[in-house]
């Protein structure tokens, strides 16, 4: 008797599974994995001993030079980036005082459990005197994403030092 | 019908989550078979391509911890000419939002004394009313940050700490004094502690004024009263802004559980230390001297230091809050986020001190992130 009320719950439940496949007009589609998400720790932890070996340490080679320099070095794609300045209540007067290249989507980015110390980021100082009002349409045009002219508009600019920020390697 | 969603639900592995799931669907594909979509809200009859291939709005909301989470999607369908079938594409997606809030934020219908309970009955139903499975969300929302609240338990027992010392009667001339002349002392900070008698139990106002030159004021001496020991400080901040990395800094290295400051625009703040162990770790990873700049807040050099950036410039210039609770909203949430045994207040107009962090809102479409001050209740 038992069995038979087993057989009869997975009848159901297969024909359930049918009628979905008869109705859903969606059509399957292969699982992209992203390798980012295999080993996170170490895919952040050699992109920081990556950074901190072959960028902060040479840093003396950035200094003094255009932004577009370091960034023709990087071997990881930025993908966002956040600017820092200095505080003032008046935005206008806010002085743009590095940014930070982030090797993360936006969205990535926002999804990670700690994205303090575990984004893969490197702060660029910049030497050059430039607004928040002045980047703020760049910004803005993008939604803060990285673009080709982003990238054009800092590249310009002149780096004052390059850190790693935060914890390093755990 | 309640078979199949629950059977999407569990393939898709949100079902543990979901709280509510409200969709609003305005067409699926109803070309093979006549009758086919039936339930999935539209006609059958009616198989003209465009209206087959009108965009999927769904809402989905669903509790994660101490989060509330409302994901709006609209899927856009592409018409495949051979099989003549709408397709789904969650490649295609536009005005995708994700807005997470806590569950004792005010934009959510909170409980009378504030404690969170997701299962209160007040969901209201956005859809059109039917009770319709969702499209195949190929897309499943991503887990929250796995991040402390800042309206959580303890955050609330230190903002009722904070009103209570600063209610205290001893304290309120001194304080009134400071939000009368605060304007007309100019740009430097105006300071006085704040001594405790663990004896008694009353507490006193320094004797002396400390006066910084601008924004610093670091190493400051108050006088008291024998018996009484510096348990915390009222100073001024001339720019109205909330307080700053220094501010905290400056509350771990002298002992003291309560840092209130306030702006020339009447606001009012507090730093209020909630779990001192905790404090103890957060500073010494993350309020080394290296981690703060010579503006007050934190240095290129502190990892706190972009995403504080990103969430005090986008609580003023994208929510069009003032510098003030931009600050305090960024900082609030950061120490939430470290869970760092101190939290951040702010006066409100009923005379309470309530813990502020800062909620967070991601555009799908746009790829942008925006935050907005949370003020718990």
């Amino acid at each position: 008797m038992k069995a038979v009320q087993i057989l009869y719950i997975i009848l159901i439940v297969l024909t359930s599974c049918t009628t979905i496949l008869k109705t859903s007009p969606t059509v399957s589609k292969p699982i992209i994995v992203n390798v980012d998400t295999l080993n996170p720790e170490k895919m952040r932890n050699d992109t920081i001993r990556y950074l901190q070996t072959e960028v902060v340490n040479k840093k003396q080679k950035y200094i003094g030079q255009p932004v577009e320099l370091l960034l023709k070095d990087l071997k990881y794609e930025v993908k966002y980036y956040i600017v820092s300045t200095t505080m003032n209540v008046d935005p206008k007067k806010e002085i743009v005082r590095g940014l930070t290249v982030i090797f993360h989507s936006q969205k990535e980015y926002y999804q990670l459990e700690d994205r303090y110390d575990d984004a893969r980021v490197l702060t660029i100082s910049l030497k050059t005197t430039i607004t928040y009002d002045e980047v703020m349409p760049l910004l803005n045009k993008y939604n803060g994403n990285w673009s080709q002219e982003i990238r054009e508009y800092y590249g310009k600019q002149i780096v004052s030092d390059v850190v790693v920020p935060g914890l390093l390697l755990k | 019908m309640k078979k199949i969603i629950l059977l999407v639900l569990i393939f898709f592995n949100v079902m543990p989550n979901i709280k509510q799931g409200v969709f609003s669907i305005t067409c699926t594909s109803f070309a093979n078979a006549q009758g086919a979509g039936e339930g999935y809200g539209s006609e059958p009859g009616d198989l003209s391509e465009v209206h087959l291939c009108s965009s999927t709005h769904t809402t989905i909301e669903w509790d994660e911890g101490e989060f509330h989470i409302t994901e709006t999607c609209t899927i856009k369908n592409t018409w495949d000419k051979d099989s003549k079938t709408c397709i789904e594409d969650p490649e295609i997606m536009a005005d995708c939002k994700r807005v997470i809030t806590n569950t004792s934020n005010g934009s959510n219908p909170p409980p009378d004394d504030g404690d969170e309970d997701p299962n209160n009955g007040n969901e209201q139903s956005s859809g059109n009313g039917n009770n319709t499975p969702p499209p195949p969300n190929n897309n499943p929302p991503p887990p929250p940050n796995n991040t402390p609240n800042p309206c959580s338990t303890a955050a609330k027992a230190g903002g009722t700490a904070a009103t209570s010392l600063y209610n205290n009667t001893s304290l309120t001339s001194r304080i009134n004094e400071y939000k009368t002349n605060l304007t007309n002392w100019g740009a430097d900070e105006h300071m006085f502690g704040i001594g405790y008698n663990s004896i008694t139990g009353a507490y006193q106002p320094s004797y002396n004024n400390v006066i910084g030159n601008g924004n610093s004021i670091n190493g400051a001496q108050f006088t008291f009263d024998a018996g009484y020991s510096f348990y915390g400080m009222v100073h001024t901040h001339p720019n109205s802004s909330g307080p700053s990395a220094t501010d905290l800094s400056e509350l771990f290295k002298s002992g003291m559980t309560t840092s209130y400051t306030i702006g020339a625009d009447g606001s009012v703040y507090a730093l209020s230390v909630t779990n001192a162990s905790l404090f103890n770790t957060f500073a010494g990873n993350y309020l080394k001297t290296s981690d703060i700049g010579s503006d007050g807040y934190f240095s290129n050099s502190s990892s706190l230091n972009f995403d504080f950036e990103k969430m005090y410039k986008s609580i003023r210039d994208d929510a069009g809050q003032s510098w003030g609770d931009a600050t305090a909203g960024a900082l609030g949430q950061i120490l939430a986020d470290k869970n760092a045994g101190v939290s951040m207040y702010k006066l409100v107009s009923n005379g309470t001190f309530k813990a502020i962090g800062a909620s967070e809102t991601t555009d799908f479409t746009t790829g942008k992130t925006t935050f907005d001050i949370n003020k718990c209740n």
